[in-house]
């Protein structure tokens, strides 16, 4: 076979086509000898990569205009009229779509919906009988992780574990992991260390975390600095327990993303499709992400033992077993940076070049019957208790003085541990803590009939995004973060109700919903003290009206982000706005806060490390280790920060901030979906504008429901 | 759903955001308007595309203009330089080696969808799109080529 041929073949291999038995056979002896053609394959997949990282770009939202511009259709045209189509935004370039003017048929364009989506275009494959593209399965595999761990029982898998540059010294390390579950709170990882160290003196990365409900225990090396290698002076290894565990305590975790990516798969709005490969006989999908949102994959890491850091930009590469979601392999690629290779130079790395991975784990075997119960057996050390005190639901009037509320709706989790949590000095508190369960998923509800705090009970910050509840009621939401799940905070007359739950955010919402509670926020909470002056809570709109400046918002914002509150800082005479923005689902980089002020100057340098930058036409600031960008234009200082953004994401977000456009004013909407934000508390709508008449022709009567107004971020 | 890879197909023939928003209405006015001339012989989407096609080359002959490609844009996610290099070639490719390129590479269609969205014959699609993907790899072998994540 020549190199031409064999080109041609591996063309067609890489693209999924069959090839004939010989063929392959042929072609693969000739790649053994041939590094030329080797060298064509890494360039095909090297290409390959470089094409589907771009799929997840953003696709403007043509249905409406379709619909519209089918509905013109002559033959379709002596249908009900409603007002004519305006398209929604003129696009960059000045160019606008093609604008429809005529009348549409709603009844038709409800009809043609509906006959494509007879021709197989919904659904969960797009192209019947083959792959959906990456960008549908990455909208498609948070919920089909989701149903996958509801319905998991147990689950044991062996892991081959590579390390590279944990120290000089020790170039490559070498472990087994095994993962045993039995849903919902029996865990157990066993990381066996097999590098041949020197000598004895190196301390041996083996680690044990086993967890039975309410127990919890961990053994691993004393966590010494790597340069301390071999003599690591705090000896052997060390153990833990804790019992009187809280169900799903962050404090003694279950690190079970390890079995299925649950939380680090929670939204998709960074998730990239790469492809697919086989992996160990199984058919798996390869996703990428950044180290910082696969941050729980790694949580096992964090448990104990000495491990190598990696740097948050870090590329993850996580093939999912498209069948099961378990991860079948992962593998981490240093960021290529300025920032990341002086941060390696801190960490006493060597240079890692961005195409090597630095860590590797890939599956040996794996397989879904319940472990047998003595897998779980906790050795008998001395344990600390977090003080949870189990207890049967009957008998928690008698203990706490009321009976804890039950949500109607539990989205098919049943109930699992009902527990008194701890109060001060280790008494039991007079809250409880219903927990319910399906597989790996949870929530539990804490409750008090006596908060007096001046904002939200449980972990949930008082700027958290404010949302209605789908019957009614608001509450307090925050995303998934590192170390706690989604939350809820519900303050109703009397009492107080903190939700946390791996579930989606609109499940969490519907299940918050069904609580025999009718929430409210106090007005009180609007107004907190924030050094040495006050910070109130308020509408976008209400800011724009309130302060003496002009306000702007962004609009370019990195994916899946929008504004969840905007808060008035009022320090004597002067008055700063704080625009917050988060992510719906998952926030494990964390809030991109936009401040403005009155100004002329940029404050005195604060840091170290700052660079000077051009915001559009103004001198501004950039600071790496706050993810900052500051600028001052037109009297007006503004800082822009946060979500571990690098410089060219901060430029994109200052460079798009345009004044605040408010809609004239109307009445408050009142929306029955579940997952809007309420607007007197938050945003504004301001990215989709209602379509208006232009045509001579009025409105016909009863068409106005056609241009809905859709409140502020809803999620895609 | 088809409605974005319609956008994204035509966004890559077109290479402007504007004009493949117009292609996408104008592809789905026309499938409408066709469907029940699409006789089943391909597959839905296969003729979808083709549909697609045909537009994007009307509105590139109305246009005329290669000024108008306001793609790619450098994408902003982890390993730029791979992804700035591939589409950078990738946009110098000829249209007879980037329809097969996109049709294949990027939406995952099999040679024989890509054949009859492109209305040519198998080998012809085979012998493009490997000529295509020799094209962009000699674009980027100046760089040595690393161990891709794609070979566990």
């Amino acid at each position: 076979m020549n190199c031409e041929r064999a080109e041609l073949a591996l063309s067609e291999r890489i693209d999924g086509e069959r090839l004939a038995p010989r063929l392959e056979r042929a072609l693969d002896g000739h790649l053994a000898e041939c590094p030329r053609c080797r060298a064509f394959e890494a360039g095909a997949r090297r290409v390959r990569e470089g094409v589907r990282f771009r799929l997840a770009e953003a696709v403007p939202d043509l249905v409406e205009p379709i619909m519209a511009a089918v509905a013109t259709e002559p033959k379709r045209r002596r249908l009900r009229i409603i007002p004519p189509f305006e398209p929604r935004r003129a696009p960059p370039g000045g160019r606008r779509p093609r604008p429809r003017r005529r009348e549409v048929a709603r009844l038709g364009v409800a009809l043609l919906a509906g006959a494509f989506a007879g021709t197989a275009i919904i659904g969960t494959g797009v192209w019947p009988g083959r792959e959906p593209s990456p960008a549908v399965l990455a909208q498609e595999l948070p919920r089909q992780v989701l149903q996958a761990a509801t319905h998991l029982k147990g689950y044991h898998a062996q892991f081959a574990v590579t390390e590279w540059h944990f120290q000089p010294r020790l170039p490559l390390r070498h472990f087994t992991v095994d993962v045993w579950l039995a849903a919902p709170e029996r865990f157990r990882l066993d990381v066996v260390d097999h590098t041949p160290y020197p000598n004895a003196t190196w301390p041996r990365n083996d680690l044990s975390l086993i967890l039975d409900r309410s127990d919890w225990y961990l053994s691993g090396p004393a966590q010494c600095p790597a340069d301390a290698y071999p003599n690591c002076p705090l000896g052997g290894p060390q153990t833990r327990r804790v019992d009187h565990r809280i169900p799903f305590s962050e404090a003694a975790p279950m690190p079970s993303d390890i079995v299925l990516p649950l939380t680090t798969l929670a939204d998709s709005n960074r998730l990239t499709v790469l492809g697919r490969d086989t992996i160990a006989g199984h058919a798996a999908i390869r996703v990428a992400l950044t180290y910082r949102q696969a941050s729980p994959l790694f949580a096992f890491l964090h448990q104990g033992g000495a491990w190598r850091p990696f740097f948050p930009d870090d590329r993850v590469v996580l093939w999912l077993d498209d069948r099961s979601w378990f991860p079948l392999a992962y593998r981490v690629y240093p960021a290529d940076s300025p920032q990341r290779r002086a941060w390696a130079a801190r960490e006493g790395l060597p240079p890692e070049p961005p195409g090597r991975d630095v860590f590797s784990a890939r599956i040996l075997s794996f397989d879904e019957r319940v472990p047998a119960l003595d897998t779980f057996a906790i050795p008998s050390v001395p344990a600390t208790s977090e003080g949870a005190q189990t207890v049967d639901l009957d008998e928690v009037p008698s203990k706490v003085g009321f009976e804890p509320v039950v949500p109607s709706e539990t989205e098919g989790l049943g109930l699992y541990r009902v527990v008194i949590p701890p109060g001060v000095s280790g008494a039991p508190s007079d809250q409880t803590i219903v927990a319910y369960s399906a597989g790996l998923a949870w929530l539990k509800v804490r409750e008090t009939h006596s908060w007096h705090g001046n904002g939200p009970f449980g972990p949930v910050s008082s700027l958290a995004e404010r949302v209605a509840l789908p019957g009614g009621g608001v509450a307090y939401y925050e995303p998934a973060t590192r170390g706690l799940e989604r939350r809820l905070s519900i303050h109703a007359p009397g009492i107080d109700l903190f939700l946390e739950s791996n579930l989606p955010r609109a499940a969490l919402l519907h299940v918050a919903a069904s609580l025999p509670v009718s929430s409210r926020i106090p007005s009180s909470w609007d107004v907190q003290p924030s050094k040495g002056g006050v910070a109130e809570r308020l509408s976008l709109r209400q800011a724009v009206s309130r302060v003496p400046f002009p306000v702007s918002e962004p609009e370019a914002l990195p994916a899946g982000y929008r504004l969840i509150a905007t808060e008035l800082v009022r320090l004597g005479n002067l008055q700063s706005l704080n625009l917050y923005f988060r992510q719906p689902a998952a926030d494990l980089e964390g809030q991109i806060r936009l401040h403005i002020e009155p100004g002329t100057d940029l404050p005195l340098a604060s840091a170290s490390q700052q660079s000077a930058v051009q915001v559009g036409d103004t001198p501004g600031r950039f600071t790496p280790s706050r993810h900052e960008l500051e600028w001052v234009r037109d009297g007006i200082y503004y800082a822009v920060d946060g979500a571990g953004l690098g410089l060219s994401e901060l430029l994109a977000i200052a460079e798009s901030l345009r004044p605040v456009d408010l809609p004239s004013p109307s009445p408050p909407t009142t929306t029955t979906s579940s997952a809007t934000t309420v607007p007197s508390a938050t945003t504004v709508p301001s990215t989709t504008s209602v379509p208006t008449p232009t045509s001579s022709e009025p409105p016909p009567a009863g068409a106005a429901h056609t241009a809905e107004p859709t409140a502020g971020g809803g999620t895609p | 759903m088809y409605q974005a890879d319609v956008w994204r197909f035509a966004y890559h023939l077109t290479g402007n955001r504007a004009t493949a928003e117009d292609v996408t209405q104008e592809a789905f006015l026309r499938a409408f308007r066709f469907l029940r001339s699409f006789r089943g012989d391909s597959k839905f989407s296969s003729w979808l595309f083709r549909i697609v096609r045909n537009c994007s080359m009307d509105a590139l002959k109305a246009r005329r203009s290669l000024e108008l490609r306001d793609y790619p844009q450098p994408p902003p996610a982890t390993d730029p330089a791979t992804r700035a290099e591939v589409w950078d070639a990738v946009r110098n490719l000829s249209r007879e080696h980037l329809e097969p390129f996109v049709l294949i590479e990027v939406f995952g269609l099999s040679y024989q969808e890509a054949a009859d969205v492109l209305q040519v014959r198998v080998g012809t699609v085979k012998s493009r799109m490997h000529r295509g993907r020799r094209v962009l790899i000699q674009g980027l072998t100046d760089h040595d080529v690393e161990e891709g994540a794609g070979e566990l």
